[in-house]
Formats: C-alpha cells, sequence, structure tokens
C-alpha cells in the first residue's frame, strides 16, 4: 500500500463543525495531523488557491458549493488538476458519487468510517497516483 | 480518547440542536412557500449532517429516524412528492423526536428512545404520498439534485441575503437582474483572453453592460454577504457560560473599586489638595473610569444574545396551536436582533410563550366570527422588541377580542375573593389587573395548551423576579397590547440610593417608574392603608423603614419623597426621607453572611466605601395586601 507521507497537508471540508472534528480525529489516529479546514467548496477553493495540499477529503453534500462542483472546479484548474480528492459520502449518495467518478474524485468513502478504512482509503488513493488518477476509481 | 470522544458528542449534541432550531422556522416558511428548493435542500441536509455525525458516534435510533426523514425529503426535493400540512405535521414530528434522541444522548440514555412509531409514519405518509401525486404533474428531477439547483425563472427568488451570501460578482449581477447569464459568459471568456488585469466589473461597464453605479452596488453586497458568511465559522469561539460569568465578576469587582476611587480623588480635589500629585490622580482615575466603562460594555456584550435565540421556535408553536385551535394567526416579530443578557433571555422564554398563547386562546377569533365582525379571517400577533433606555421593551399585541372586563369581573365574583360591591367599584385598569391572581382564568375549556390559570401568574412572577414590569392595554374587538419592560442585564444593575431611618438603600432603577414630591394633604386612608391619588389611579404608599422594620423610622408623613415601583403589574409607592442619587452596583449574595433576609437582593459597596443593601422588591411586596379589595374601595 502506498501511503502518503505523513507530513502532507490534508484540506477537510465539510460544512458541519463536528464532522470535521471526527474525521480529524481519526486522521490524527493513523498519523496524519497537518489538516487544514473549510466549510464549504468555495471556502476550499479560496484555501487551495493560498496553500499547497497534497489531499482534499470532502463532503459531498454541502451548502453554497457542492462536493461535485468543487471537483469540477479542481479538475478545471491546470494548477490543481492532479490533486487527489477523497469524497465523504452517505450510504443513499453513493450512486451519485460512483457517477462522480467520471468528473475527476479519486476515490470515495461510506459514513460512517473507522481509522482503519478511512487508512485503506488514502492507501488506495496514493496507489492510483501520481498518473491518471483521474478515471481510475479505487477498487470498490 | 474518552475526553475527545466527550467533547465530540458535546459539540455534535450543540451543531445539531442549532440546525434544529432553524429547522422549525424553515418549515413554516416552506408551508407558505412550498415549491423553495434551496429551503427543501437545507431542511434536507440538516437531517443528512445530523444522521452522518450520529452515525460515527453510534447513536443508531437517530441515524435511523434521521434516514427515513430524509428519504421523505428526498421525495420531496426531487418532485416526487409535495409539501402538504399533513407531510409537514409528520416531518414536524420527526424533528421532535430528534431533538428526543438528542436529548437522550446528552443523558447518557441514547438507546432508550422510541423511535419505532415516528419511523413508520413517515413511511406511511411517503407510501399515501406516492400514489395521488403523479409524477407527471411534479418537474423532473435534476441530474444531480446535490448540486444548486438551476432555478427555473418561475420559481420564487428566495430571501436576500441568504442567496447571495458569499457569491461571485458576476453571479450577484445577474441576480440583481442587471446582467444575463449569457452577458457574463461572453465577459469571462474575454476576460480569459486578456489575462486578469482586466476586472469583470471594467470590462462590463466598457461593454456598456452595466452601469458603475450597479457594479458598485454589488461590490457592495459581495462585500457585506461575505463577511457575513466568515463572520461566524471563522471568527467566533464558543464559550463556557461560567468563564464569562467569572469575567463578569471581576469586572463587577472593578467597577466597586473604580467607584470606590473616584470618590476618593473627587474628595481630595474637595480639600484644595490640589497640586501635580493630586492632579495626575485625578487625571488616572478619569481614564481608569473609561477603560473599566468599556470594558464593562463588552463583557456584557458579550453575554448578549439577540431576542431571535429564544423566538425561533415561537412560529412554530404558533403554528401548531393555531390548528389545534382551527385559527388563521399570522404572527409578525420585529426587532428580533435586539440583545439582552444571556440570563434574562433564559427567563423570559416562557413568560413570552405563554403571551402569545394567550393571544391565540383567547384573543384571536376563529375566521367565521372575525369575518362576521368585519375583520380579515386570519388574526395577527405581533412581537416587537426594541430598547428603551437601559431597559427593553418587548410588546405582544393581537388583533383578537380584547379582554373581556365584564368576564373578568364576573370570574373575580365567582371566585368569592370578591363582593359584588367591590367589584362594582372596581376602575377598569384594577379590573384588568384581576387577570394577574394566581389560579385565574376566564377560560372555558382546560386543555394541554392553556386555559389552567397558572400563565399570567407565571408571567407576572418571572417578570418581577428581573425587576422588570408589565403593562396591559386592551380594547374591545380591537386587541390587547401587553408591555413587558426588563433590565438589559442582572449582574451589574443601575441603582437609585435612597436614604431612610439613617441608612442607605439601593433600589433597581429598572422598577423606577417615577420619582414625586410627597404633600402630607394628599395623603388618604384608603381601607386603613395610606395612598395617595396619582395620576388618576390610587397609588399605595408603603414606608420603607416600616416594610424592612427599621429602628428609628419616621413617621411616613413627615418623609418627603414617592418613588414610584413597578413590580411587575403593580404600582407602589414607596416613601423615602432623600434621594442620593444613581449609581452601578454589582450585586453580591448576603446569603452567606446573614442567611436569608427577605425583602434583600444582596448588598454592593458604594463610591463612599459604604456597604448598602439591594432592596428586592418583589419579594418585599410580594406579601403585601396591595390587593384590589384596598384599591377598589378608595375609588
Amino acid at each position: 500500500m502506498a501511503l502518503p507521507d505523513k507530513q502532507i497537508r490534508i484540506l477537510l471540508v465539510d460544512d458541519f463543525a463536528t464532522m470535521r472534528k471526527i474525521i480529524r480525529n481519526l486522521l490524527k489516529q493513523i498519523g496524519y495531523e497537518n489538516v487544514e479546514e473549510a466549510e464549504d467548496g468555495l471556502m476550499a477553493l479560496e484555501r487551495l488557491k493560498v496553500n499547497t495540499f497534497g489531499l482534499v477529503i470532502s463532503d459531498w453534500n454541502m451548502p453554497r458549493m457542492t462536493g461535485l462542483d468543487m471537483l469540477k472546479a479542481i479538475r478545471a484548474d491546470d494548477g490543481l488538476k492532479s490533486l487527489p480528492v477523497l469524497m465523504v459520502t452517505a450510504e443513499n449518495e453513493l450512486e451519485k458519487v460512483k457517477n462522480a467518478i467520471s468528473a475527476g474524485v479519486n476515490n470515495y468513502i461510506v459514513k460512517p468510517f473507522t481509522a482503519k478504512t478511512l487508512l485503506e482509503k488514502l492507501g488506495q488513493v496514493f496507489e492510483s497516483q501520481p498518473e491518471s488518477s483521474a478515471d481510475r476509481p479505487g477498487p470498490p | 480518547m474518552e475526553d475527545e470522544l466527550k467533547e465530540i458528542t458535546g459539540d455534535f449534541l450543540r451543531e445539531s440542536f442549532d440546525l434544529l432550531n432553524d429547522l422549525d422556522q424553515d418549515f413554516v416558511r416552506l408551508e407558505q412557500n412550498p415549491e423553495d428548493q434551496e429551503l427543501i435542500n437545507k431542511v434536507f441536509r440538516s437531517f443528512h449532517t445530523i444522521k452522518g455525525g450520529g452515525g460515527f458516534l453510534g447513536f443508531q435510533k437517530l441515524v435511523d429516524l434521521c434516514h427515513h426523514a430524509e428519504s421523505l425529503l428526498n421525495k420531496i426535493r426531487q418532485g416526487e412528492m409535495r409539501f402538504t400540512p399533513d407531510i409537514t405535521d409528520v416531518i414536524l414530528r420527526a424533528v421532535d423526536g430528534v431533538k428526543t434522541c438528542l436529548a437522550a444522548v446528552e443523558q447518557g440514555r441514547a438507546e432508550s428512545v422510541e423511535v419505532g412509531g415516528l419511523i413508520r409514519e413517515l413511511g406511511a405518509v411517503q407510501e399515501a404520498g406516492a400514489k395521488p401525486a403523479p409524477s407527471a404533474a411534479a418537474p423532473p428531477p435534476p441530474p444531480f439534485p446535490e448540486s444548486p439547483p438551476q432555478r427555473p425563472a418561475t420559481a420564487p427568488a428566495p430571501p436576500e441575503g441568504q442567496e447571495t451570501r458569499g457569491k461571485l460578482l458576476g453571479q450577484i449581477l445577474i441576480d440583481l437582474g442587471i446582467i444575463t447569464e449569457q452577458d457574463l459568459y461572453a465577459c469571462l471568456a474575454e476576460q480569459q483572453v486578456h489575462g486578469e488585469q482586466v476586472r469583470l466589473g471594467e470590462l462590463l461597464v466598457t461593454k456598456g453592460l452595466a452601469h458603475p453605479k450597479d457594479i458598485s452596488e454589488a461590490l457592495r453586497i459581495q462585500q457585506v454577504t461575505q463577511k457575513g458568511a466568515t463572520k461566524e465559522g471563522e471568527t467566533s469561539i464558543r464559550m463556557d457560560v461560567a468563564r464569562l460569568d467569572e469575567i463578569m465578576n471581576l469586572v463587577g469587582e472593578l467597577v466597586l473599586s473604580r467607584n470606590r476611587l473616584m470618590k476618593i480623588a473627587s474628595d481630595l480635589e474637595e480639600r484644595a489638595a490640589s497640586g501635580p500629585l493630586a492632579e495626575s490622580l485625578t487625571e488616572t482615575v478619569n481614564h481608569l473610569n473609561l477603560i473599566t466603562t468599556n470594558l464593562q460594555g463588552g463583557v456584557m456584550k458579550a453575554r448578549m444574545q439577540p431576542l431571535r435565540r429564544i423566538l425561533s421556535k415561537f412560529p412554530r408553536t404558533v403554528r401548531d396551536i393555531a390548528k389545534k385551535r382551527g385559527k388563521q394567526v399570522e404572527f409578525v416579530v420585529e426587532g428580533e436582533d435586539t440583545e439582552l443578557d444571556k440570563s434574562v433571555l433564559d427567563e423570559i422564554g416562557d413568560p413570552l410563550t405563554h403571551l402569545v398563547r394567550n393571544s391565540i386562546d383567547h384573543g384571536i377569533e376563529d375566521p367565521e366570527t372575525r369575518t362576521r365582525l368585519g375583520k380579515p379571517p386570519i388574526g395577527r400577533i405581533r412581537l416587537r422588541a426594541f430598547h428603551e433606555g437601559n431597559r427593553i421593551a418587548i410588546i405582544v399585541e393581537d388583533d383578537g377580542r380584547g379582554i373581556d372586563i365584564g368576564r373578568i369581573r364576573q370570574k373575580a365574583l365567582e371566585s368569592g375573593k370578591f363582593s359584588s360591591q367591590e367589584i362594582e367599584r372596581m376602575s377598569r385598569e384594577e379590573s384588568l389587573q384581576l387577570i394577574f391572581l394566581p389560579g385565574f382564568s376566564t377560560a372555558k375549556q382546560v386543555d394541554d395548551l392553556s386555559g389552567r390559570g397558572v400563565g399570567m401568574d407565571v408571567v407576572k412572577n418571572n417578570v418581577a423576579k428581573l425587576n422588570g414590569t408589565i403593562d396591559v392595554q386592551t380594547e374591545e374587538n380591537r386587541g390587547s397590547t401587553i408591555t413587558l419592560r426588563l433590565p438589559l442585564t442582572v449582574a451589574i444593575i443601575q441603582t437609585l440610593l435612597v436614604r431612610e431611618a439613617g441608612r442607605v438603600f439601593a433600589l433597581p432603577l429598572s422598577s423606577v417608574v417615577e420619582i414625586a414630591k410627597l404633600r402630607a394633604d394628599e395623603i388618604r386612608l384608603v381601607n386603613g392603608r395610606k395612598a395617595i391619588n396619582f395620576r388618576n389611579q390610587i397609588l399605595p404608599l408603603v414606608s420603607m423603614a416600616a416594610r424592612l422594620s427599621l429602628a428609628g423610622a419616621r413617621p411616613l408623613e413627615a418623609c418627603s419623597y414617592i418613588v414610584v415601583l413597578g413590580v411587575a403589574e403593580r404600582r407602589v409607592g414607596l416613601v423615602v426621607n432623600e434621594l442620593l442619587g444613581g449609581e452601578e452596583l454589582m450585586l453580591k449574595s448576603v446569603g452567606a453572611v446573614m442567611g436569608q433576609v427577605r425583602g434583600v437582593a444582596g448588598a454592593s459597596i458604594t463610591g463612599d466605601g459604604k456597604i448598602v443593601l439591594v432592596v428586592d422588591l418583589p419579594a418585599l411586596f410580594s406579601d403585601l395586601a396591595l390587593g384590589f379589595r384596598d384599591r377598589a374601595i378608595a375609588a
């Protein structure tokens, strides 16, 4: 499993502060502590302009700008094109998120998940890096 | 780990309750505007969010309930079903169910809640609703329902400010109807060619698509809304109220020391001890005064919360009661941003609910009656709040039938507490005050909502506890108006210092209605008690010295001033010897030193270093048979 470097800077996008805290906490448990947060897609794009990130973990359903629209904007941006994006989703959104893989999501993870699952997903995301990440979904 | 989980659970509960409190209002708006996609999405998202968090924390019942509410809402969102009052009812019950689950989590018994019934109801509505709503009539579901809906041109525009929050300039201009989407894309394409140094606004102006004024207006909107968008998210913190109280306490002590220091400095000056040293002392004290005042203002502000916090559940309450009563009520709130101290706010939620309930139950008539009377069928209840000097005024008014004075008198007679003679002599105002008597209710039916005769009594007690006042006005068939006046804060209070029998007492200024000179020849005996006729009302006089059983009290006639006090609905003339002026004091408990003393709310230290007792007016007058008996006979 090609795990990302522990120093990698991760952008966590979710409109629910508690959820950001939960995921941040899970990331901490598997050794990733360089985490920044954004409340929605728009804010995330702002953050991405200012700082360089190695991974985005984003919620799907958010006000103002959804995870999908954010993803499209990332993939349309020359500088961010190949930035790995892991989409957090609920069971009943799964179909839509799977569809979104064509829009360039690297992988998805279904809520709720454990630290162990998160670690596996990170491995999958970075295994498929660096080339042609955009059209390769992780193994289901 | 254990602590972290506890903290996260705490955050989860707080954030979820916030979401739910917003929901109540959203639903009432949705009922009036069932096609509002933006709102439907928001409601859907709230359940979705709570479900997500609950899943991680392992609250299975909460997750199940949210899941079923969510799938019902999803159908509505995708146009497969429509909002009807029945569906709204079920979803509102689901909101309550989620609240119950969260409360159970809070009490550490997450799994003891029964949600099966609600889940079945949610399922039943979905099944029933799927049939009568033919999919042909419903708009086709958007390909990606999660993305902001491409709103059809016919859909109602969402409220200003929500939609434009933190938006891009082009989008704002489109929303304002200044440019079209095509204009925007054309300009954006051109901008790409020129590179980023050409601004979109300039481009639009040069192309003649927008006036410079429009651009600056749009930029202003963008700025304002962006500020609003980041304000809550990034720059605010939550704080334990206890910590804030501690700071407030220290500021209170600082205020007392400041008062003392100022007194010393001015005494020094008076003794002509002028000189560079005294001057610089005065200067420093003045500066300290300024800082202390600002600091106090700042801490007080931190404790202030908008009235909206407790009003958010009102539209829902009004809706539920009105529906149950078969009445139609429009509920209007003005001044919900008016701020007051958290501890005051916590106390007035119940009284306000009672007042609004009373308006629906006893004030607003049913639509048929209203039509017969030539009124619009929909009744109107207006809740207004505004600052009035150092107090906040909250007014609840309705355009209903008004309070039936005849019935109140009838009821008073039936209670056996008053003779028919006494009742006959009561003025209109005096009769109106009968509604504040414990156990007094003119409601014909007694049920779960109101009409148990506790309403106005509870209102009165809560308001009196806060050193507030109540005024009632009513006009037959035109409606009633009830005005509460409350202090903005409770910890540091403005007081009026009075001297009586050689001792200094502090009266809460928020209870002082006015001050008048006492003229001995105006005093009359009313049923064995001294009173005067004051502004066409009988004002009972009370000697403070006698009330507190102070030694060396002068007879009432020998005193010089009447301080007219409002204790909830009552007015009392407190007779004092000397008025000393106003002072800001921090209320300190005396419990540890002298135990519970009736009529004493606490103590404080004045600028000249004296300890004064702060008078607890409601307690002082609680046993006073100020009653209508005395007043009535005098009339």
